[in-house]
């Protein structure tokens, strides 16, 4: 008769998971690229502007000002989510 | 005073029939009534039930009539002098305008001894005409004068709920060195009775008063902040250096301002979209980026961190921002200036400024607008995004 067999670690089976989590949420942000968000940083900051890039590193965001448009990145580190306007 | 002089005047009159009349009887006696003090006490008794020259009923006016006079006279006094309470305002107004007191005349001015008290008012007004031109407000000639002229621009913004205008006051040229070397570090309990305002200073920070505060600003050619309390600063910078930090405290006293609730969200929208931003709290010459901390309401304070970029270049700097909203007004702490590094150092900071502060009772914030009193023609929400 053969053993029962064992239950999956779950360390190891949530270390797919988070990575797909990752994977899933570079993809949801770098779907809106082109378009207007709001960003919420971890520590409550928010700041609106048009996705212009998302990378594993850093989002950027065209920020118009009343005199200029500011390229402005956050790292994205720090970055709680990002929704659309 | 009214009083004070129909007294004096029925007395001088019952005091001249007084003299007439014995004057009737005995000429030698009516020159002795006139010149000397109590010689009417021989006349009353020597005529004394003579129908033409007795004399008991005009003592008897003159005495009244002086109590009256005597009554009158110590009233206007009390009155010169104020009230106890009106007499701390007036210290405290003294002690804000940087005006140095010895501790005795301070317990007279504060005493029950009117005389005492004009003549410490009359020695500090001398004083204060013979310093260099010292920019407080107290240049009445003499000592009651003195009083009231300290105590009313307390009066005036205690019961305007609009920004007080500044007076006119003599420009004094220093240097910011100069400027920095004459500021008094307040530490402990500051208290404005005018606004109804204790901060208690931490620890670690000193205050510098608004007119110490004035000289700094006036130093580097910067505007005076009509709105401005004071400055707060840590023990360990050093104030003549003028890229120092420091916190802001100013009084905003408009009257009861509104709350509802604050999305970060829709304030940011709100603060963008507003083109010709009319800031009430004191921010860096710059455009809004965002808010490095969103606005939170927590109980009657207010705090939030905006990102700014300089006028001209790219340089960002953070703006943190804490309000305590009191019945008549909000008191604003502000660092303008700082560096984005800094954010958690500046906007602890202020929170814990506003979180210090506390109005006196009857000052503090109702949650629903006071059916008496001003209410300020903005919202918290407006005060945020600099509409108006």
């Amino acid at each position: 008769m053969a053993a029962p067999a064992a239950p999956p670690k779950p360390a190891a089976a949530a270390k797919p998971d988070k990575k797909a989590a990752a994977q899933n949420d570079n993809d949801t942000v770098a779907s809106l690229v082109g378009q207007r968000v709001a960003v919420e940083t971890r520590q409550h900051g928010v700041y609106i502007g048009t996705l212009t890039a998302a990378s594993r590193e850093a989002i950027t965001l065209l920020i118009p000002l009343a005199s200029r448009e500011l390229n402005y990145s956050l790292p994205r580190s720090d970055v709680a989510a990002v929704t659309a306007r | 005073m009214k009083l004070m002089l129909i007294g004096y005047a029925l007395s001088l009159g019952f005091s001249l029939l007084m003299v007439v009349r014995v004057w009737r009887a005995s000429t030698l006696d009516g020159v002795l009534t006139l010149l000397l003090p109590f010689y009417f006490i021989v006349a009353m008794i020597k005529y004394w039930g003579e129908p033409d020259h007795d004399i008991r009923f005009f003592v008897l006016g003159t005495l009244v009539s002086g109590g009256i006079a005597y009554y009158g006279a110590t009233r206007v006094a009390s009155e010169a002098m104020g009230t106890p309470e009106q007499r701390q305002a007036m210290v405290q107004t003294l002690r804000d305008n940087g005006v140095k007191m010895t501790p005795e005349q301070e317990q007279a001015l504060l005493g029950d001894d009117p005389a005492a008290a004009a003549e410490a008012a009359r020695q500090i007004d001398e004083q204060y005409a013979d310093s260099d031109g010292d920019d407080a407000d107290f240049s009445a000639s003499n000592g009651t004068a003195t009083a009231s002229a300290a105590a009313r621009p307390r009066d005036a913004e205690f019961e305007n709920p609009r920004p007080v205008a500044v007076q006119e006051r003599p420009a004094e040229v220093l240097s910011y060195a100069e400027a920095a070397r004459r500021a008094v570090f307040n530490r402990g309990r500051y208290t404005r009775d005018a606004v109804g305002v204790n901060i208690e200073v931490p620890s670690k920070f000193r205050l510098i008063n608004a007119t110490d505060a004035r000289r700094l600003d006036q130093s580097r050619g910067r505007s005076e902040d009509p709105r401005g309390l004071g400055w707060i600063i840590h023990e360990r910078l050093s104030l003549a250096d003028p890229d120092a930090w420091h916190v802001n405290a100013r009084w905003h006293s408009d009257g009861w301002v509104g709350t509802s609730a604050l999305d970060g969200v829709a304030l940011l929208e709100s603060a963008l979209a507003n083109k010709t931003p009319v800031p009430q709290v004191l921010v860096s010459p710059g455009e809004l980026i965002g808010y490095a901390i969103a606005p939170q309401l927590n109980g009657s304070v207010l705090d939030w961190a905006e990102e700014r970029v300089l006028v001209n270049s790219d340089d960002q700097v953070v703006d943190c921002h804490a309000i305590r909203l009191g019945r008549r007004g909000v008191l604003e702490f502000s660092i303008v200036g700082m560096p984005v590094k800094s954010l958690a150092l500046c906007q602890e900071t202020v929170r814990l400024l506003a979180a210090r502060a506390s109005f006196l009772p009857g000052k503090e914030y109702p949650p629903a607008a006071p059916a008496e009193g001003l209410r300020a023609p903005y919202t918290l929400a407006a005060l945020v995004t600099h509409a108006r």
